[in-house]
């Protein structure tokens, strides 16, 4: 076979590749988007169990996110910028739950928060009830969602000039002056697509939400909870929650993409 | 005056360094590429660990191995200009050279910072962002930040590379000038001869991590 057949047999069988997964990932998510008319996906999302369960995700997520900024942007600036013994085993901890089978996840938070587990008399004592409510579904999506913005947020903050930083320490400015001033800006693309994807993998979490808070309308039952509900007795109705979910997740995943874009500093806008 | 008695190491060599500025005055830290010099900057501005030593402005310790005494790089009165300019790349030209003045009221610090760029002659990308300032224009926005903090040591490293001949010497004096009004020491480290005889007044040469001062 000639050399130019051998390239074109390659070409062909890359773009073959390509075509196939292409079609296998995205047939089912169109399918779910024509599945109904948009009228029906409409009418169905006026349905009560629709409404709550997507108003619940979103304060649930947005709740969630705010506890996986909060403590974990500090958490992967300590682990980007200290080296010390045991560094390496504390991020696999971290990083486990992304590899944690959903249910695993579930099981172990109830082993842990649960009314019988290792810290279920202190949660009882102190008046704080996660099982079957609310604050259990945050529980639930930060542990599953956290690894997801720590392991951004620790390779962004790992990617600033060192010598920037320092450059702020010997103008006067404390570490905590340099991280908020300088370190969180310069890394705001990679802090900003973490968590975009933290909360995609939050809207979409559902075997820890379920075993572990349950699948109480209103209470617990977030979208992708209700999807599986309503899938028995109201099919037009999963899908049309189905439909949101894929909007939302896209939209998601297109902001992690752009924030990481515009991390690099060439961009930075007047 | 500023002195310092530097041991430590940096890769596969000790340091061993005696270094004594007058304020006012500057001193050139000449050497082969890899003999440590950058290290000895950094050691004074604390960025560097020093084994043993002293380093001292004045009656001020900011660090002293015996008497167990390490200022943190943000408690020593120190201006940097690293050679690759380090400049915050999420603030302005005026943002940079207006950080360390985070103590001033706000339109204090902007009319400052403004003085400065004026001085640096880039007044006109006050706005810019380093990604949009030429090499020359980023060096000479370090340098404004560097002087911005009004530093007892300002320490120099390879401060005028960047820029073409005129205005390497227009801000050399400029430089010059702060240094003696406002009794700064310096140290720059540098391969220019412009720099040794426009700048310093004493040398000093650092071969695989002695210094050396020359006559």
């Amino acid at each position: 076979m000639s050399f130019t057949a051998k390239r074109i047999g390659l070409q062909l069988f890359l773009w073959t590749c390509l075509t196939l997964l292409l079609l296998f990932l995205a047939i089912p998510v169109v399918a779910i988007l024509t599945a109904s008319t948009p009228n029906e996906l409409i009418r169905s999302l006026q349905d009560e169990v629709a409404i709550d369960a997507l108003l619940l995700s979103l304060r649930c997520t947005l709740i969630a996110l705010l506890i996986i900024l909060l403590v974990g942007t500090p958490t992967a600036w300590l682990l980007a910028t200290r080296s010390f013994r045991g560094r390496s085993a504390l991020t696999t901890v971290i990083e486990l739950p992304l590899v944690l089978p959903p249910a695993v996840a579930g099981l172990a938070l109830l082993a842990a928060f649960g009314p019988l587990g290792l810290f279920g008399g202190f949660f009882e004592s102190a008046g704080i009830r996660l099982v079957l409510e609310t604050a259990g579904v945050i529980v639930a999506l930060v542990f599953v969602a956290s690894p997801f913005y720590v392991r951004q947020a620790q390779a962004a903050f790992a990617a600033i000039d060192r010598e920037t930083l320092e450059a702020s320490r010997t103008l006067g400015a404390g570490e905590g002056r340099t991280f908020l001033h300088v370190a969180v800006p310069t890394a705001a693309g990679g802090l900003g697509s973490g968590a975009a994807l933290a909360w995609a993998r939050a809207l979409g979490e559902f075997g820890a939400t379920l075993m572990f808070a349950g699948s109480l309308q209103s209470i617990t039952q977030t979208a992708p909870l209700a999807v599986y509900d309503l899938f028995g007795t109201n099919l037009v109705g999963a899908e049309a929650l189905a439909a949101v979910l894929i909007a939302c997740s896209a939209a998601l995943l297109l902001v992690s993409k752009l924030s990481l874009q515009r991390s690099g500093y060439g961009d930075v806008q007047r | 005056m500023f002195s310092a008695d530097l041991n430590g190491k940096v890769g596969k060599f000790d340091i061993n360094a005696l270094l004594s500025v007058d304020s006012g005055s500057c001193t050139a830290l000449i050497g082969p590429s890899g003999a440590g010099k950058t290290t000895v900057l950094r050691m004074i501005a604390g960025l560097h660990p020093v084994d043993s030593g002293t380093i001292k402005f004045g009656s001020e310790v900011w660090f002293d191995s015996s008497a167990r005494i390490n200022l943190l790089p943000e408690q020593r009165s120190v201006g940097m200009v690293f050679q690759q300019f380090a400049l915050f790349p999420r603030m302005t030209a005026i943002g940079n050279v207006g950080y360390p003045l985070s103590h001033l009221p706000a339109v204090e610090r902007d009319q400052r910072a403004h003085e400065l760029l004026v001085m640096a002659g880039i007044e006109s990308v006050a706005k810019q962002y380093p990604s949009q300032l030429s090499g020359g224009e980023r060096q000479r926005v370090a340098v404004a930040r560097a002087l911005a903090r009004e530093p007892s040591v300002l320490l120099l490293d390879e401060p005028f590379s960047s820029l073409d001949g005129d205005t390497g010497a227009l801000l050399r004096s400029l430089v010059a000038e702060k240094i003696a009004a406002n009794s700064i020491a310096c140290i720059v480290v540098t391969h220019d001869p412009a720099d040794i005889d426009g700048l310093a007044t004493t040398t000093v040469r650092l071969d695989s991590g002695d210094a050396r001062m020359l006559p």
